[in-house]
């Protein structure tokens, strides 16, 4: 174990010896002129070469540059590119394999549930499902006496050999909007 | 599937009528309106009377620990418990006349999704409240009228001229929740 100076002192003393192998350059053509007049011609119409084929690419880039949006303005002008893609394109297919989770990581789903909410005026509905208090339980409870209302009624009637039934319709605005 | 559009169209137009509605249950939905038989209205008296019966009894033990608090000991001395029966009897008659009035529901109404209406249909006045409540007080056996009655109603109802009709969606007629 040695301390973080320690290791400092013995990085200073040790030497780094590097070793570099000299590659002899081969020497051939050297002594003669004419292979090395073929080189230098080689290499002055590789660089001719070289500069007409960028001269040549960049004017027909800029040429195409120009022309091309325009034909395909012109193109896309002539055609009815939405039918085509109804038409031609499954379009269920592609919704099919986009990745809907990313989609709905980038929705903002709190403001919409909200949004849902205040539309569909869900408090109200919550409000009137309960009225008040409500639970199935108390449904439950007020049916139960709805059909003892009715098994009582009808023994009542029949004691007293009622034959045409009660008339229970309430006053006619009993159950109307509008009513204060 | 409806869309917020054709959904706001539809409550434009009406044709979404009661959003109460949809939350009644389908055997219930032919009875909003009818009069009411005698076992609900039984059960909607027996809540309200034993609501009563709870508050007096709280009152009670509120007034004991104020007297051992307050009062000297050779004082301490609880009122006889007719003083508690009349005064049940004056907050019930209070509570029913102000919930006839006001909103047609006592607490056991809204319970049993029953509301008291004149012969309009509409709530009771005042006068005609404390007159219906009073009288339910001192005649009880008048409510079983109701089972022998040819339209389901008390002796009160008869000849006060109201009626106690279901009414299970609280939004309608209702002062506290209306819009």
């Amino acid at each position: 174990m040695t301390t973080p100076g320690e290791q400092s002192d013995e990085g200073t003393g040790q030497e780094v010896v590097l070793v570099v192998n000299q590659v002899p350059s081969p020497r051939v053509g050297a002594t003669n002129p004419i292979s090395g007049l073929v080189g230098l011609a080689a290499g002055l119409v590789g660089a001719v070469a070289s500069v007409i084929d960028h001269t040549v690419i960049a004017g027909v880039n800029a040429a195409l540059d120009r022309v091309v949006p325009i034909a395909v303005n012109v193109v896309v002008d002539r055609i009815d590119l939405t039918q085509i893609v109804l038409d031609r394109v499954d379009i269920d297919a592609i919704v099919a394999r986009a990745n809907m989770d990313e989609i709905i990581d980038r929705l903002p789903m709190v403001d919409i549930a909200n949004y849902i909410i205040d539309e569909i005026d869900l408090p109200k509905i919550i409000r009137e499902s309960t009225g008040g208090i409500a639970t199935d339980a108390v449904n439950a409870a007020r049916l139960q006496s709805l059909s003892l209302d009715e098994f009582i009624n009808k023994i009542a009637d029949s004691i007293i050999f009622r034959r045409k039934g009660r008339k229970v319709e309430s006053p006619a605005s009993a159950y109307s909007e509008g009513d204060v | 599937m409806t869309s917020f559009e054709k959904f706001r169209q539809q409550l434009a137009a009406g044709e979404v009528r009661d959003l109460a509605q949809v939350t009644i249950p389908e055997k219930a939905k032919s009875k909003q309106g009818h009069r009411s038989g005698i076992v609900t209205r039984a059960i909607a008296v027996a809540i309200d009377i034993s609501v009563t019966i709870v508050v007096m009894l709280i009152n009670y033990g509120l007034l004991w620990l104020f007297l051992l608090l307050i009062a000297p000991i050779h004082l301490f001395e609880m009122p006889e418990a007719s003083w508690f029966f009349f005064a049940g009897f004056v907050l019930l008659w209070a509570y029913w006349t102000a919930a006839w009035a006001l909103s047609g529901r006592t607490l056991g109404n809204h319970l049993m999704g029953l509301q008291v209406v004149d012969y309009k249909g509409k709530r009771l006045s005042w006068p005609l409240s404390a007159l219906r409540s009073i009288f339910s007080m001192v005649f009880p056996i008048g409510l079983l009228w109701v089972v022998f009655s040819p339209t389901n109603r008390s002796i009160q109802d008869t000849i006060l001229r109201t009626s106690v009709v279901h009414n299970w969606s609280v939004t309608l007629n209702d002062p506290f929740v209306r819009e």
